[in-house]
Order: structure tokens, then sequence, then C-alpha cells
């Protein structure tokens, strides 16, 4: 089968009835969430994993993948008319869109926004499916040392790229691999770290770790005195951008799109990087009358593709290689194995309405979002004025049902609490809670790899070395480890990531 | 300034964050001493989580000594009683759930959440409970089907 025949056949997935009303859920959901600051795509896939219960496999899938890129367009609208950046991964259009809102030119720096965005997406979802095959079959002939190694290089390279103190997010990573491996050990069945409580023999729940930390300590975190000032939003003029607007974002936006598709394959990567980068990108490019932070076209057009395709081809590694490189991936790959899916090279060969399904989703999610965002982005606009203080206990009490719903036990719900604070302390100490995730997703298929690696070479460390994959694979996490380190880079790295807050 | 009814604190954030990373390998590592370490060709359940506590220890005390050089900065942190008021608030769901039922756990649930929100009326967060308890119900009981009572077992008498 070649490209065009599976994105037919995942067409025909994507197309069903019930596919379509859940991808139209999710882009609404994700446009919601998005819009509302306070209110995460990944706190919010938490929340909605136990609903995935009833649902089918592909169904899930393509309704969570839909809030993930969903958030990215309604995260733009506030950032634009607001200057309130939704979303992480929004924080630099607000520095150019809302310029350009105060300049009386709201709508077509909305326009700019999502017509960028669909261009990316359109682009991003052919990249996923062509990229997807390949590395797939790659993957098949992965023997456990070559695992062991791409696990440890998705996790090096996860903290890498991402914000944050290095030291830190390391330890994030191995705190998480240890909180994976709670639970009965599979070769002796010893209950480690369990203290004798039955409902952690399975280890802990997937759904209570990840909505106390996201879910509960984002409340947490709102909850904190601030004296944030109020906001006022922006008139909306027309919205048709014209035909020498669309001449200016067109360049930017395709770059936006391949800098952000290949940044969200790499782990870490994802939206939030591609639309910092991409906007650093654009200001070294652009010359002559463009003025970067006065309203340029160039620095909404440039980072709105870049963190659409970004988010879209994170997709890329948790399909074909179950390995998450971010936060939501990681959420991903808990969806899957609720539904009893082991994520992996496997997955588009035993399930491939699912794995194209949710590829062409992508791009009929994309067409929604398109209509959902323009005309009725007044409405959006409204929403911002839900007070929080409606808004987070309904947040409590959904995790609630959520977490005790999967097992109804007690237990469950005390880890929801108990790692609510613990995420709140990381937060307030400058840690990351996306390390911790990625660790505790991959820690039991870390030391499974290990064991089984070095079970089979009895006992000789070499054998994790021993094939060009596996070597290739550690010496570029080390590789990306020193060059982080060196003084320069650690500056370049800063300086990325803190260009929204200038 | 440290002030911890209304939420303030100074201090060297990075030698708390390695000792409260170091306080968890600490943890983990001691009773993963327990376990049976095995050797390198036959692992045993205690390798694995030993090696990581040990690193983790490392990681944690090499964040601290490098935060003693590092100036004190002040820390703004949410009010301890609004954190008990969230944390509680799941809880009280799983305890209530089983004997009151999904619609008056729900309420409770809600309402000692909304009693970490300043400056509500007692009132709007009565309301605001009530009406989340009947949308939930509806939504995960009689929509979704779970398998929970309505009302639990003090309604039964």
């Amino acid at each position: 089968m070649d490209l065009v025949t599976n994105l037919m056949f995942g067409l025909q997935t994507a197309l069903s009835v019930d596919n379509l009303f859940y991808c139209f859920l999710g882009c609404l959901l994700g446009t919601l969430i998005g819009v509302l600051p306070g209110v995460g795509p990944t706190a919010t896939i938490a929340l909605l994993l136990p609903l995935t219960f009833g649902l089918d496999a592909s169904t899930s899938l393509i309704m969570l993948a839909g809030i993930y890129y969903g958030a990215q367009y309604g995260g733009s609208t506030t950032a634009i008319l607001v200057n309130l950046p939704g979303e992480a991964a929004s924080a630099v259009t607000a520095i150019d869109g809302y310029e350009m809102a105060r300049k009386g030119h709201a709508g077509i720096a909305l326009a700019t926004a999502a017509l960028s965005s669909f261009i990316a997406g359109t682009i991003a979802t052919v990249v996923v499916a062509a990229f997807a095959m390949p590395l797939g079959e790659m993957a098949l002939k992965f023997g456990p040392p070559e695992y062991f190694a791409l696990i440890v290089f998705g996790l090096i390279l996860s903290v890498t790229l991402a914000n944050g103190q290095l030291i830190k997010a390391i330890a994030m990573i191995v705190l998480g691999l240890l909180f994976g491996i709670v639970g009965a050990d599979v070769y002796t069945g010893l209950e480690r770290f369990t203290f004798g409580v039955p409902d952690l023999y399975d280890g802990i729940s997937f759904v209570a770790f990840a909505t106390g930390l996201y879910g509960l300590s984002e409340i947490l975190r709102n909850l904190e005195p601030s004296d944030a000032p109020s906001h006022s939003v922006r008139r909306i003029s027309r919205l048709m951008p014209s035909l020498a607007d669309i001449k200016r974002m067109i360049m930017p936006a395709l770059r936006g799109t391949g800098l952000g598709s290949i940044l969200g394959v790499l782990p870490g990567g994802g939206a939030t990087l591609s639309s910092f980068a991409s906007y650093a990108l654009e200001k070294k490019l652009s010359k002559g009358p463009v003025r970067f932070g006065e309203g340029a076209m160039e620095g909404v057009a440039g980072p709105e593709a870049a963190n659409n395709a970004g988010a879209q081809t994170s997709f890329i590694p948790m399909l074909t290689l179950g390995i998450p490189g971010n936060g939501v991936m990681a959420m991903m790959v808990g969806a899957l194995m609720i539904q009893g899916i082991q994520p992996g090279p496997s997955v588009m060969t035993n399930n491939p309405a699912l794995f194209w399904g949710l590829i062409a989703s992508m791009w009929i999610g994309n067409l929604m979002l398109l209509i959902l965002n323009l005309p009725l982005v007044g409405l959006w606009v409204k929403l911002l004025s839900t007070p929080y203080n409606m808004m987070f206990p309904a947040i409590l009490v959904f995790s609630a049902i959520g977490v005790y719903s999967i097992n109804m036990s007690l237990i469950d719900i005390s880890l929801l609490s108990g790692f609510g604070i613990l995420g709140y302390i990381l937060f307030k100490l400058d840690c990351e809670p996306a390390p911790l995730l990625l660790g505790f997703i991959l820690g039991p298929m870390l030391e499974d790899n290990l064991r089984r690696s070095l079970i089979f070479s009895r006992g000789d460390w070499s054998a994790l070395v021993s094939s060009p994959i596996s070597v290739t694979l550690l010496g570029m996490a080390a590789l990306a480890l020193i060059v982080v380190s060196t003084p320069g880079v650690r500056r370049i790295r800063a300086a990325t990531f803190a260009e929204a807050e200038d | 300034m440290t002030d911890l009814a209304s939420g303030t604190i100074t201090i060297k954030k990075d030698v708390v964050a390695g000792v409260f990373i170091a306080a968890f390998a600490i943890g983990f590592g001691a009773i993963a001493w327990n376990y049976s370490f095995g050797n390198v060709s036959q692992m045993g359940p205690g390798f694995f989580p030993l090696i990581l506590s040990a690193v983790l220890g490392c990681l944690g005390l090499a964040v601290a000594v490098r935060g003693i050089f590092s100036s004190a900065e002040q820390m703004t942190f949410v009010a301890p009683i609004r954190l008990l008021f969230v944390l509680a608030s799941p809880l009280l769901f799983g305890v209530l759930v089983r004997p009151a039922g999904f619609l008056l756990a729900v309420t409770a649930t809600a309402f000692v959440g909304t009693l970490a929100a300043p400056g509500m009326r007692i009132l709007t967060r009565l309301i605001v409970s009530g009406v989340l308890a009947v949308l939930a119900t509806a939504v995960f009981i009689w929509g979704l089907g779970l398998p929970l009572a309505a009302f639990g077992r003090w309604f039964t008498l």
C-alpha cells in the first residue's frame, strides 16, 4: 500500500459518523480550553481519559488529538485579542499579534493565525503519514538493547530541548522512573514500594498521577494571590486578508511548517519549542520595513504555523515507536494502554484503522477548526469572562469522578491529592512536570529492556552498545547533554525561551 | 519576609529543591535496599530502583550545593487554607460516594472546592455545587451509565 491508499483508508475511518462527531467534540473542547487561560491541554486530556473507556480506541484517540491541536488554534485567539496567551505555545504570537490588534488589524491577525495553522496542519498531516511508515518498519527490527537506547535517547533529548534547568529536569526523569516501577515486579512477582496496599499491585494509576500532577496543581497555581491586571479585548475589524497579506504570510507560514515538522518529531519538541524557534528564525530572516514587536504579520504567521505542525508531528514517535516525546503524548500512550493497546510499531500493523484514521482525522479536524475559529471568534472571546471561581470546582469534581471511576478505589483518590500537592511543590521549585510524566510512562519499559538485554548477553554490559543503532542513539544522547551544557549553547537556549518575556 | 498565612516566603529555591529531591532518593533507596539485588546477568527486583535512587540522590545533592551559592528569593504561594480545601475536595468524593451516593458526594466535593475561592457568597457556593452535582449525575450516571448509585445506602433505610 502506498501513501495515498493509506490516507484514503484512513479517511474512511475518520469520516464515520461517530469519529466525525468526536473529532468535532475534541476540536471544540480544544478551542475552548485554548481560549481559557489556566486550563491546559495536558490537564484536559488527563481529565477526559477515564471517559474514553467506553469509546472505540480510534475514536478516543481522534478526540484526544483534536483537543491538542485545537488548543493551538484557541490559544492564538486570546493571544491576539487580549494579549493573554491561553497556551504556552501561543506566547510568541501575542508579541506581534496583539500589536497588530492594537493598530486595528485584529481581524487580519486572527485570519493570519488561522490560515497559517491550516496550511501547516494540512502539510503536517502528509508529513506524519509519510514518515510514520518507514520509522515504524525500522522499529519492528529493534531488540531490547535498541529499545533501551531509544528510550534513553528520548528521555535525554526531551529535557535538553525543553525549557528549564537541565539537572533538575534529569532529576525529574529519574523520580518519574521510580514512581513508574511501583507495583509488582514482572520477573519475580515481588511487590515493590506498595506498602502492602493491594490497589498498588498493578502500579500507580496513570490517571491519578497525571490528573494530580497537571489538573490539581494547576488549580493550586491559579489560586495564588495575584495582581494580574485586567485585560481589555480589542475590537475585531474585517477578517478577510487581502491578496497582498496572503503573499506576505505564505513564506513565513511555510518556513514555520517546515521548522515545526522537524522539531515536533524530536522528543521534547512539539508545539511550544516550534513556535519559539520559528519566531526567532523569522526575526533573523526579516529585512526591510518589517519591524518585529510592532505588529509584524510574519511574527504571527510563522509561529502559528510552526506550533500546529509541531503539535501534529509530535505524534510520529508516539505512534510508531511507542515513545512519547512530551506530556501530551504521554497522555496518548496512557489512552492507548487504557484500551489495552501496547503502543509501538505493532499499532500500525495490528490496528491500521486506528493509525491511519487518526492521521486522516487531523486534516479533517484542521478544516473544522478553521470554520470553528474564524466566524465564531466573537463567541470564544465572550468565554474569557467566565470567572475562574466557577470553573475550578467543576475541574475538581471531574478529576475526582474520573480518577475514582477507573478502579473505584479510595487509594487512587488519595494519590490524586498527593500528586496534586507534589506537582505544586515541584512547580514552585522550578521543576518541570513533563519529564516526571515521561519517566513515569517509560520506567517499566526502560527496566524491562535493560534486564532483557543483560539476560540475553549473560551480564555483558557491552551488549547495550553492540549494534550500530544503539551506539548512535546513545552517542547522540550523550552529545546532546554535552552540547547543551556548554556555556554558549546554554545562553542561546535560555534566550530562545525568554523571547516571549521581553 | 516570611509570612506563611498570606503566602509569601523567602528561600534559596535550589537548596530546598535539592533537599526535596534527595529525600525522595533516600526514601526509595531505603525501601529498595530490602529487595534482592541479584547480579548483572540476572537482575533482582532491587537492582534498577537502587541504581536510580543513587543517581537521584547525587542529582539532588548537586542541585542543593549549587543552590547554596545562589541568593535567596521571595516566593508567593497559595494560602495553606485554600490548599487544604483543594486537596480535601476529591478525597471527600471518595469517602462519601458509597454511603451517601453520587449526588451528595459531588455536591460536597464541589462545595468544599468553592471554599478555596475567596469572596463568594455562601448562596452562590451552594448554587454552584448544586448545579454541578445535578449536571454530573445526569452526564455520568444517567448518560454514561457509571456503575454508581445516585443515592447511597444512607437513603435506603
